[in-house]
C-alpha cells in the first residue's frame, strides 16, 4: 500500500480526535453519575427514566393521601375513644340515678353534669382537621356536622382516595359512622337530660340501656377505625417496598457504574497516550530528515 | 554505428527527460497538502530510433474516477446526517425531560396536582395546586413550541446560507468548464483545471447529492434534487429554498432556477441529499410535523379538559366553567392559559361531579386526573401523555438514528479516503527518491555528452 503524506496526517489527526473524544466522553459520564444525560443517548431508557420518575411521584401523592387519612383516622380515633369515656360516665350516672333512694335535687345535679358531657361530645363532633375540615360531615367538609342540639346536618356521603394502584379507601368519616344514624348518641344523651330534669324515672331506668348500646355502638366504631388504619399500615409497607424497587430500577437504567467509568476513563487515557506518542513517531519519521 | 551528432541528442535527451522528472517531482511536493490534488506522474518510453534516446509521456495525473465518485457520494451521506443532527440539537432540549423541565414534566406536575385536589378537593392549597401547575403547564408549552419554531427558522436560514452556496459553486463549475471546454479545443494541459472542479464537485457533493456526467468535451454535467440539471451546457442554475410557512405546516422545498433567461423554476424531486438534504429532512420529516403535533396535542388536550371541567362542579357548588383558555387559534400551543377567573379564585377548580356534595366529593377531579394519561383524545386514539411520549421518540430516535449514521459515514469516509490517497496522494519521500533519481540520471546523461565532446575533441585533434 502506498502511504501518502496526506494519509499519515489524516491518520493522526482521526486517532488523535478519536482518542480525545473517548477521554472527554468517558470522563463526561464520570463525572454527571448519569448514563443518559439526553432522551437520544437512550430513547427507550429515557421514556423508562421519565416513567420511573412518574411512579415515584405517584407513589408519594399515595402517601400523601395515607399520611391525609391516617390523620383523620388518628384524630377520629381520638376523639371515639374520649366519646365512649364519656359515654361511659354517663351511663354510670345513669345506673346511679336509676335507684330508689334518688332525689329530684340529685336528678337534677345528674343533668347538669350529664349535659357538660353532652357540650364535650359535642365539641368532639363538631372536631376539626389541621387543615381546618372538619371531621365528621362526610364529604360536607366546610360546615359543622352538628348543630347545638346535636342534630347532624353534614353529608351522609364519603370521598374515596387512591392510596396505591387501584386501591382506594375512605377519607371520610360521616357522623353516623361515629355517632350513630340521626346523631343516635346525642339523642340518646338529650333524652337522658330530659328524663332526669322531668323526674321521669322509667325514662331513666331506659337511659341505661339506651346508652349501653351507644357505648357498644362507640365501641365497634373504634375497632372498625383500627382496623382501617392496620389497612393502611399494610399498603403504606407496599408502597415503601415499590418506591425502593422504582428507584433501583430507574438507577439502573439513569446512573453509571461509576467504578466502571473510572477504569473506562483510564483505558481511554492510555490510549490516547499512546496514539500521540505513537503519531509523534510516525510525523518525524521521514525521509527528508535521512538525507539532510 | 552511432554518429557523435546521435550519442549528443541521446545525452540531451536524458538531461531533459531527468529535469522533467525533477520538475514533476517538485510540483507534486508543492501541492503535497493541496485539497483535490492528484499526483502527476510521467512515463520514460525509449525512442523507437536508438539514435533519439529517450521520451517524456506526461505528466498526467493519477486519477480513480470511480473511487472519486464513489467519495462525494459519502461525504453527502455523511454531510447529510450532519446536516440532520444540526437542526435535531436545536430541539433535543425542547423534549429533555431527564433534566426535569420538559413538557413531559410539566404534565406529570398538572396530573399529580390534580390528583391532590382528588385528594384532598376542599383543600384551597391543593387547589391552588392545581392552577399553578396549570400556568405551569401552559408555559412548558409555550416554551417547548417556541424551541420548535426557532428550529424551523434557524434550519431555514441554514438551508438558504446553504442554497446560496451551491449556486455559487455551480456557477464556478460552469466558468471552468467553459475554460476547459476552450482549452481542451487548443490542445493545452488542463490538470489545473480538472482538479479545481473536481474539489468544487466534491464541495458541492456535502451540501447537495449530484450526479456527474462527462462530456466529450471535459465539460461535466451536474444533476441534482432527482435529475435537476444544476449545471448544463446553457451554465448553472439556481439553487434556493421555499420555506411554506405555517399555511404549508412549515416544510421547506428546494427550487432550481433555469439560467435560460426564462426562470424556469423546477422543485426537487425526493430527499436532495448532502447537509442541505439533511437540514431539510430534519425540519420536513421531524421538526415541523412536532410543531403541527405540539399544536394539535394542546388544543386537543384543551378541549378535552375544558369539557370534563365544565361538567364538574366548583367548590361551592356552581356548574364548572373553562379551565383553559387559547387565544390564537393559528397558535394553541404558544396561547394557551389558564382562564382569568379561574387563576383569580383557586374555588373554581371543578372537582366535584356533583353539585350537593360539595366540596369534598372528588369525581371530576378524579376524572379530570385521568385525562392526561388515560382519556383517548387525540384524534388517532392516543390518549395526551401516549401521543407526547411518541413526540420524544420521534426526536430522540431521529437524533440517534443521525448519529449512528453519521458514525458509519465518517468511518466509510475515512477508508474511502485512505484508499484514494493511497492511490492519489503525494508521498513526499516517494518523490525525494524520484528527485534523487533525477538527479542522477541527470549527472549520467551529462557525463555521455561530456564523453561524447571528449571523443570528439580527441578524433579533431587526430585530424588536426
Amino acid at each position: 500500500m502506498r502511504i501518502s503524506d496526506k494519509m499519515i496526517t489524516s491518520f493522526v489527526t482521526a486517532k488523535n480526535t478519536a482518542g480525545k473524544t473517548s477521554l472527554f466522553e468517558a470522563i463526561g459520564r464520570a463525572t454527571s453519575g448519569q448514563a443518559i444525560n439526553e432522551p437520544a443517548d437512550n430513547p427507550a431508557g429515557a421514556i423508562r427514566v421519565t416513567e420511573y420518575d412518574r411512579l415515584i411521584t405517584k407513589l408519594d401523592r399515595y402517601q400523601a393521601n395515607l399520611d391525609n387519612v391516617d390523620h383523620g383516622l388518628r384524630l377520629a380515633d381520638e376523639a371515639l375513644v374520649k366519646m365512649v369515656d364519656i359515654v361511659g360516665e354517663a351511663k354510670a350516672i345513669a345506673v346511679q340515678m336509676n335507684n330508689d333512694t334518688m332525689t329530684q335535687v340529685d336528678w337534677d345535679a345528674a343533668a347538669q353534669a350529664v349535659g357538660g358531657f353532652f357540650d364535650q361530645a359535642l365539641s368532639l363532633s363538631n372536631q376539626r382537621l389541621q387543615d381546618g375540615r372538619y371531621l365528621f360531615g362526610g364529604v360536607d367538609e366546610d360546615t359543622p356536622p352538628y348543630d347545638a342540639a346535636g342534630n347532624y346536618q353534614g353529608s351522609l356521603v364519603n370521598r374515596d382516595v387512591e392510596i396505591a394502584s387501584g386501591v382506594e379507601i375512605r377519607a371520610t368519616t360521616t357522623g353516623a359512622e361515629g355517632f350513630g344514624d340521626a346523631g343516635q348518641i346525642f339523642g340518646v344523651m338529650s333524652q337522658f337530660i330530659a328524663d332526669l330534669q322531668a323526674g321521669n324515672a322509667a325514662g331513666i331506668q331506659n337511659a341505661v340501656g339506651d346508652l349501653n348500646d351507644a357505648l357498644d355502638f362507640g365501641i365497634v366504631n373504634l375497632a372498625r377505625i383500627g382496623a382501617r388504619g392496620q389497612y393502611l399500615d399494610e399498603v403504606a409497607f407496599t408502597n415503601d417496598e415499590l418506591q425502593l424497587h422504582f428507584s433501583v430500577e430507574k438507577a439502573r437504567f439513569e446512573e453509571v457504574d461509576l467504578v466502571q467509568e473510572y477504569t473506562n476513563v483510564s483505558a481511554a487515557e492510555t490510549t490516547l497516550n499512546s496514539i500521540v506518542e505513537l503519531s509523534s513517531r510516525l510525523l518525524q519519521t521521514s525521509l527528508l530528515s535521512f538525507l539532510r | 554505428m552511432a554518429s557523435m551528432n546521435e550519442i549528443l541528442t541521446i545525452g540531451n535527451s536524458g538531461l531533459l527527460a531527468s529535469k522533467s522528472l525533477l520538475q514533476m517531482a517538485g510540483f507534486n511536493i508543492a501541492n503535497a497538502n493541496t485539497p483535490g490534488y492528484a499526483r502527476r506522474s510521467a512515463q520514460l518510453q525509449a525512442q523507437a530510433v536508438l539514435g533519439m534516446g529517450v521520451s517524456v509521456q506526461g505528466p498526467h495525473a493519477v486519477r480513480n474516477e470511480l473511487m472519486s465518485r464513489h467519495l462525494n457520494t459519502t461525504y453527502g451521506d455523511k454531510a447529510f446526517h450532519e446536516g440532520q443532527l444540526s437542526g435535531l440539537n436545536l430541539i433535543q432540549e425542547a423534549f429533555n425531560d431527564l433534566d426535569g423541565v420538559g413538557l413531559g414534566n410539566a404534565l406529570n406536575t398538572f396530573e399529580d396536582a390534580l390528583a391532590g385536589v382528588a385528594g384532598n378537593p376542599a383543600g384551597n392549597a391543593e387547589r391552588q395546586a392545581v392552577i399553578n401547575a396549570g400556568i405551569a403547564l401552559t408555559h412548558s408549552f409555550a416554551a417547548t413550541r417556541q424551541q420548535l419554531h426557532q428550529g424551523v427558522q434557524s434550519s431555514s436560514a441554514q438551508a438558504d446560507a446553504m442554497a446560496t452556496d451551491v449556486s455559487s459553486m455551480a456557477q464556478q463549475v460552469a466558468a471552468l468548464n467553459a475554460r476547459i471546454r476552450a482549452l481542451t479545443d487548443n490542445g493545452k494541459d488542463i490538470g489545473g483545471l480538472v482538479d479545481q472542479r473536481a474539489a468544487l464537485v466534491s464541495e458541492i457533493s456535502a451540501q447537495m447529492r449530484v450526479q456527474t456526467v462527462h462530456q466529450t468535451d471535459g465539460s461535466i454535467l451536474l444533476y441534482a434534487g432527482g435529475g435537476r440539471p444544476l449545471v448544463s451546457a446553457e451554465g448553472a442554475a439556481r439553487v434556493s429554498v421555499n420555506h411554506l410557512g405555517p399555511g404549508g405546516n412549515y416544510l421547506s422545498e428546494v427550487v432550481f432556477t433555469k439560467d435560460n433567461g426564462q426562470g424556469e423554476q423546477l422543485k426537487a424531486i425526493g430527499d436532495v441529499g448532502g447537509r442541505l438534504g439533511g437540514i431539510l429532512a430534519a425540519n420536513n420529516d421531524v421538526i415541523a410535523p412536532t410543531l403541527t403535533n405540539l399544536d394539535s396535542l394542546a388544543e386537543e388536550f384543551v378541549n378535552a379538559f375544558n369539557a370534563q371541567h365544565s361538567a364538574g362542579f366548583t367548590f361551592n357548588g356552581a356548574a364548572g366553567g373553562n379551565f383553559f383558555d387559547i387565544t390564537d387559534p393559528a397558535n394553541p400551543a404558544a396561547s394557551m392559559q389558564v382562564t382569568t377567573a379561574v387563576r383569580q379564585d383557586p374555588l373554581l377548580v371543578a372537582a366535584s361531579d356533583n353539585p350537593a356534595e360539595v366540596p369534598g366529593n372528588n369525581g371530576n377531579a378524579l376524572l379530570l386526573e385521568d385525562i392526561i394519561r388515560d382519556t383517548p383524545f387525540m384524534p388517532n386514539g392516543q390518549t395526551g401523555f401516549a401521543f407526547y411520549s411518541d413526540l420524544m421518540i420521534e426526536v430522540a430516535t431521529s437524533k440517534q438514528a443521525a448519529t449512528v449514521g453519521l458514525e458509519i459515514e465518517t468511518a466509510t469516509v475515512s477508508q474511502l479516503e485512505t484508499m484514494l490517497e493511497s492511490e492519489v496522494g503525494v508521498s513526499v519521500d516517494e518523490e525525494l527518491i524520484r528527485m534523487t533519481k533525477a538527479n542522477q540520471s541527470f549527472e549520467a546523461a551529462s557525463q555521455v555528452i561530456r564523453n561524447a565532446d571528449q571523443m570528439s575533441e580527441t578524433v579533431l585533434t587526430l585530424l588536426g
